[in-house]
């Protein structure tokens, strides 16, 4: 059976090697296979810390969807214990800007997904959904850039009232943005000319903002 | 009529034989913008001597019309000369009371492609901005079963001046303006640089709104799915 799922495995990421899934060889894995991973999570921006990283094998956030109350709380206050079940591991702290953090997991799916609060926004997070790492061979690794996206239910007015960073509570259950998750389009700052906003220049950020490498254990 | 298409002399042996092939895709478009519309999308398969634009050189004047006040009729009048197979506003084709690929929002252009029409341009004007368009500039359209994911970057046509203001871009209503940031055009396709707005929609440096019309890269998700 092991051999049998190895097999299917390498055939799937053969077929797959360029393309995010792979249709009739799912049906060939067996569904009680587990795969382990370590997770390395970089912070590659200058001034942003990052809320402790969400590692799950569920699927976090969607874009041009509605986010869930989960990735609102966590993105617009760093909280990621709705999204924490069963199937996901979280980091120990904040992620400070060029820190590394790495996690481990074991779970069926060989799709993985991330999120990360940038705590000096109203509700950005660094994140990636349904990454597919049906490719990977046991002691192999892969690596991609988080892009920042904005969970769309905070209006990015970068006060000192509404950012989490400054001490307040940073999620508020009213929704007043777009409501779709979107790529972030980036912080103002009072330095840009934002006389209103809390934020300095260092709290600028472009994409990527992170940086993830996977590596299959088991 | 061809000269406006810029033909590149690719001709090796490799390519002529993939041109055989017919092909049925799907092309899923997502706008990942928090603030932007996307004005009616042009979807294109073509030869692989084909580009709509090279970046770093001039836009042609079809470009210009499509980048700056989102008109990509002369695009499709180029690419129907070379017997492209062109899909216009996918958009609208879904909800015809609709022309706009809002903030978040998909679409799906679904191509036969013709042999030899191996390569996919996509390009649509950003709303607000001048002369900023989201593009897919002449990619090799996969030939195998399945399911390719893309993601794209705005580029600005360098034939209009980044004002942003009112009476220079057709989303915004017409105001007053002010000085604007600048006065001249780059003369070359190129990566956009953003927009910087202000928070005065009619006066100061610009009429685009600050907190809700930025946008950083990759401003769309393309997948294509070869049946």
């Amino acid at each position: 059976m092991k051999i049998s799922s190895i097999v299917s495995t390498l055939l799937l990421g053969v077929m797959v090697a360029f393309s995010g899934c792979g249709t009739d060889a799912d049906e060939m894995v067996n569904p009680e296979t587990t795969y382990s991973y370590s997770v390395k999570v970089t912070n590659l921006t200058a001034g942003q810390p990052m809320s402790p990283v969400l590692v799950s094998s569920a699927s976090l956030f969607t874009v041009g969807e509605e986010a869930s109350l989960g990735l609102e709380k966590l993105a617009e206050g760093g909280d990621n214990s709705v999204l924490l079940d069963a199937n996901g591991v979280s980091g120990a702290g904040l992620l400070v800007p060029g820190a590394s953090e790495t996690m481990s997991l074991t779970v069926k799916s060989q799709k993985l997904n991330v999120a990360t609060m940038l705590v000096k926004t109203n509700d950005g997070f660094a994140g990636v959904d349904s990454l597919d790492v049906s490719s990977l061979a046991v002691g192999e690794s892969q690596t991609l850039y988080m892009s920042v996206y904005d969970a769309g239910t905070e209006a990015n007015s970068e006060t000192n009232t509404t950012v989490a960073a400054f001490g307040v509570e940073g999620f508020s259950a009213t929704r007043d943005d777009v409501n779709v998750v979107t790529v972030h389009s980036g912080i103002i700052s009072k330095d840009d000319g934002l006389s209103t906003s809390a934020l300095s220049a260092l709290e600028k950020f472009n994409n990527p903002a992170a940086m993830v490498s996977v590596t299959r254990t088991k | 009529m061809k000269s406006t298409l810029t033909k590149l002399a690719l001709t090796s042996a490799l390519i002529m034989s993939s041109s055989l092939m017919a092909l049925e895709i799907d092309v899923k478009i997502t706008n990942l913008t928090s603030g932007i519309n996307f004005t009616p999308l042009l979807v294109s398969a073509h030869d692989s001597s084909t580009k709509l634009f090279i970046a770093g050189s001039t836009a042609s004047t079809n470009l210009k019309a499509m980048a700056e006040g989102g008109d990509i009729s002369g695009l499709v009048a180029d690419l129907d000369n070379i017997n492209a197979n062109t899909i216009s506003n996918p958009v609208n084709a879904e909800d015809a009371s609709k022309n706009l690929l809002a903030p978040g929002a998909s679409t799906v252009a679904s191509l036969t492609t013709a042999a030899g029409n191996d390569y996919l341009s996509i390009v649509a004007m950003m709303l607000p901005t001048n002369d900023g368009f989201v593009a897919m500039n002449s990619v090799k359209i996969p030939t195998e079963v399945g399911t390719y994911k893309y993601v794209l970057n705005a580029h600005d046509a360098g034939t209009e001046a980044n004002t942003e203001l009112s009476a220079d871009i057709p989303a915004l209503a017409n105001g007053t303006g002010a000085t604007g940031l600048a006065t001249a055009s780059e003369g070359f396709v190129h990566i956009h640089r953003g927009n910087v707005g202000d928070t005065d929609s009619s006066a100061g440096i610009s009429d685009i709104n600050a907190s809700t019309q930025r946008f950083l890269n990759p401003v769309a998700s393309v997948i294509i799915t070869v049946k």
